[in-house]
């Protein structure tokens, strides 16, 4: 066990440095200068902030110095906002985790329910009622779901009916979180609830499920003990990249909710070429998404002991 | 007798109304109860963009800037009143006789504070000095280090500091801004310098508390409302990046008693549907629209939008390199196109609002003299009232200039090769496609389209690598020297590669000449050279739609060089 983990670390920390690596010299193959604004600046200003970055060595250098800041868990400075990327990431990723864990428990929850029930009501019409609901989330992206929910849901029902259950966007209070985070978990929950439905039924036609009711333990222990939990694996599998997508936001769901996230960052680093910040950002979100896939190998041991983890 | 009753009654209805209507005059919103604006009592909400730096020294966005106004008080600013120079930090000034040294009066008793509004120190003229220093101090790469050149021994400082080289030792204490005591600042100019008093005015050149700098770090200094100092109307609580700042009521600043607005938070959208609901949702009390929809949306409820003149001048830059071998270095061949050119369909097509065909290049700024007037009345005035561009197409003379361009280039209408090149977006690439049509359709001319990354398209204008492509120049400064000299032999920001040695001579004079309007007529020349070898293909001069819920009654406006500021904002009861 131990040595298997050792091994899958050692892994993921390789797998972390050639992704690095390639940011690294793929951002600078973007064409365009960071420091090119609407206005020129006098070219002592550009020395001086070509400088300030370091961005004046020649580019093997800034590699080396940069993965060797990288070790120290230092990212560098911003480009464009002139601060640490770490506090940068550190501050947005609180926020976009508080969201994302919102939405996955409500995924979660909901997904499971909505599966377990679908599957146990098969071919009624509870069943196609999730799976209605399962098609929307899939097929609805989140963007238009989002703006859907502010609409209807926020400023229509408040300047028709003058109710102000939800705010429009912003960030700070319960109600806040409600409307981007249904919105965030909805695709997460019509993918649980479908694997769910699906792995349900396979795990109620087992053997093991017949010998229980022979047995004669009530419908109730069966479902808890023995369905639930054998059905439940390929939903944890899928909960790995889930929970790392989903806890490092989306940029369509905080900038149509204007929520202070990381989403947004992904995209406008690229967008002002501020090569700091698409670095931050790719790593952190690499090693978060490493992080869940090696969380979720480990848990199936715990889940399904017959999962050897030495293999 | 009841009838005289009924008519007095009446009468004093009127007045009443009359007057109700003349104290609302500011915003004609008020009272009509469609957006009454954010519930939260002496607090408003207002859009602002960009908020990416907090450092006064090393923002460069307007939107930084507006917020910068709030909580900085310069030597001098631009009345909310009528956009002119009145007393800040300083009360007053005077000048010599040459107008190259100038000494400024602070006002006594001005204090710092920090973001809790606790006192931590007395204003004096050696916070100026130190933050100029500061601009200038290679380490910070501020983006307007060269506003700190205009004094004496500035750009030999600052090349001397950055290791240009070759260049001479220049100390510090050499360069011409200096503490003569707490309350007495002298500054001496490098050259000749009679908008000066728009440079001290400008938001970079705000004061920094130096025993409050060094002891949080030039690194850190900005970063949080907690690492920052202020001397202004408000001061900051909170700043939360790409989302909002919010600024407090300074109780301790020197006209606090005219200051109503509790609170402002200048909050970011990235979503400009977003920033639309919020506003229509009473979320926010001020916001840019972001295109004529979004003003027709606002207006179906029957609310009145406004649109101010943030003085930029959007034209296509043209490359005029006669060593590029491209088409559009023939002049007869750009002054084809921008006669060719239907600027009002431009506007109606893609802009939909109060954007203006361009009549000449420089807006929003005033007249030389006549100060109340627009430079471009001026511009106006010396070609006998007719704009320099026509505000839709002129088939006739394009055709000619056509004719002529297709002589000197030895090729036909369909040999003739023009990219725009065009930073990606969807009015961007509208603009492009509506131009490309309007070419077609007048000239014959199959104009091709290159759509970038709006860093690739900067980086490209920069090198001159491209054929023409649209863009907006916004003032720095309130005179006509902040556009003209655009188009100088080998300046930063002349991306047209023109070269004219008339052009130049022109703009040596106007830099030492003392006589106003003799000044004001070199640049009504530049003008007219401009438009006579069309430098640039001008398209229009913006005015932006913005919308202010009824929560704000007046004592704000918008103007060039300061698109925000509510220091003086009166709210609605």
């Amino acid at each position: 066990m131990a040595r298997y983990i050792i091994k899958r670390i050692v892994y993921a920390m390789l797998t972390l440095f050639v992704l690095i690596s390639l940011v690294f010299f793929m951002m600078r193959l973007l064409p365009g200068d960071p420091f090119v604004g609407d206005k020129a600046l006098p070219e002592a200003t550009m020395a001086n902030l070509n400088a300030k970055y370091g961005l004046d060595k020649p580019l093997i250098i800034q590699y080396f110095t940069y993965m060797g800041n990288c070790l120290r868990g230092d990212l560098g400075i911003s480009l464009t906002y002139n601060r640490p990327v770490m506090d940068i990431v550190a501050e947005s990723f609180a926020v976009s985790a508080d969201l994302g864990i919102r939405a996955i428990i409500f995924a979660l929850i909901a997904g499971i329910l909505l599966g377990a029930v679908a599957a146990l009501q098969r071919g009624k019409a509870l069943d196609s009622f999730s799976m209605f609901i399962a098609m929307i989330g899939v097929s609805v992206p989140s963007f238009i779901l989002g703006a859907l929910l502010q609409y209807f849901l926020a400023l229509q029902l408040r300047m028709v009916f003058k109710i102000n259950w939800f705010p429009v966007q912003g960030w700070g209070t319960f109600a806040h979180t409600l409307l981007p985070a249904f919105a965030l978990g909805l695709g997460s929950l019509a993918t649980v609830s479908r694997l769910m439905r699906t792995s349900m039924l396979d795990v109620l036609g087992q053997d093991y499920i017949k010998t229980a009711k022979a047995k004669g333990l009530s419908q109730r222990k069966i479902l808890w003990r023995h369905a639930l939990r054998n059905s439940i694996m390929p939903v944890v599998t899928v909960m790995g990249p889930t929970v790392a997508s989903v806890m490092t936001g989306t940029f369509v769901i905080e900038s149509i909710f204007s929520v202070p996230g990381l989403g947004k960052y992904f995209v406008t680093s690229i967008k002002n070429l501020d090569y700091t910040m698409i670095g931050g950002t790719t790593i952190f979100y690499g090693a978060l998404l490493i992080a869940c896939t090696l969380a979720v190998d480990l848990l199936y041991g715990l889940i399904d002991p017959r999962v050897k983890l030495e293999e | 007798m009841k009838k005289r009753l009924l008519a007095l009654a009446l009468c004093a209805m009127m007045l009443l109304v009359g007057s109700v209507a003349l104290a609302a005059q500011e915003n004609p919103n008020v009272g009509l109860g469609i957006f009454p604006g954010t519930t939260e009592p002496g607090t408003i909400y207002v859009d602002a963009a960009t908020q990416d730096i907090m450092d006064p020294i090393k923002q460069s966005y307007s939107n930084e800037f507006s917020i910068n106004r709030h909580i900085w008080d310069c030597l001098v600013k631009l009345s909310v009143d009528d956009n002119s120079i009145v007393p800040a930090a300083a009360e007053s000034w005077e000048s010599s006789e040459d107008g190259m040294t100038w000494t400024f009066h602070l006002r006594p008793g001005m204090k710092w504070v920090d973001s809790t509004g606790a006192v931590i120190g007395d204003v004096t003229a050696n916070d100026f000095v130190f933050a100029w220093s500061e601009l200038l101090n290679p380490a910070n790469a501020c983006s307007y280090a060269n506003y700190g050149e205009v004094f004496k021994n500035g750009k030999a400082y600052y090349d001397y500091a950055s290791g240009v080289e070759g260049a001479p030792e220049v100390t510090l204490d050499q360069v011409g801004f200096h503490a003569v005591d707490d309350l007495t600042l002298v500054c001496e100019l490098e050259n000749y310098l009679p908008y000066f008093l728009q440079y001290v005015k400008f938001e970079v050149m705000a004061p920094i508390y130096e025993p409050f700098y060094t002891e949080v770090g030039a690194d850190n200094y900005g970063t949080t409302p907690e690492n920052l100092a202020f001397n202004g109307a408000f001061y900051m609580t909170e700043y939360v990046l790409e989302d909002h700042v919010t600024v407090v009521r300074n109780p301790e600043w020197w006209d606090a008693d005219n200051v109503e607005v509790q609170k402002i938070v200048f909050k970011k959208f990235t979503d400009s549907n977003a920033k639309l609901n919020a506003f229509l949702g009473g979320e926010m009390d001020v916001i840019d629209l972001a295109d004529g929809t979004q003003r027709a949306t606002v207006r179906a409820y029957g609310y009145d939008t406004p649109s101010y003149a943030g003085g930029y001048s959007f034209f296509f830059w043209s490359n005029c390199d006669p060593n590029s071998g491209r088409d559009i270095s023939n002049v007869n061949l750009r002054k084809a196109i921008s006669a060719a050119i239907d600027r009002t369909e431009l506007v109606n097509t893609v802009y939909k609002n109060d954007n203006l065909p361009s009549p000449s290049i420089a807006f929003g700024i005033n007249g030389l003299t006549n100060p109340n007037g627009s430079f471009g009345d001026a511009v106006l005035a010396a070609n006998n009232g007719e704009p320099l561009y026509s505000a839709t197409s002129e088939p006739e003379k394009a055709q000619e200039y056509l004719a002529a361009a297709l002589e000197e280039l030895g090729k036909t209408a369909d040999q003739i090769d023009i990219t725009i090149m065009v930073s990606e977006g969807t009015t961007n690439e509208l603009v492009a496609q509506v131009v490309q049509e309007q070419i077609r359709k007048t000239l014959g001319i199959e104009m091709k389209a290159e759509i970038l990354t709006q860093a690739e398209w900067r980086a490209r204008r920069k090198a001159h690598d491209f054929d023409i492509c649209h863009g907006g120049w916004g003032p720095d400064y309130n005179d006509p020297m902040t556009d003209m000299d655009l188009f100088e032999t080998g300046g930063g920001n002349n991306h047209c590669a023109y070269s004219n040695p008339e052009y130049d001579e022109l703009l040596a004079k106007a830099r030492v000449e003392l006589d106003t309007a003799t000044r004001e007529q070199l640049f009504v020349q530049m003008e007219q050279i401009v438009a006579r070898d069309a430098v640039v293909i001008p398209t229009f001069w913006q005015y932006v739609d913005y919308a202010v819920s009824e929560k704000i009654a007046g004592g704000y406006n918008r103007f060039p060089f300061q698109d925000l500021n509510f220091i003086y904002a009166k709210l609605a009861d």
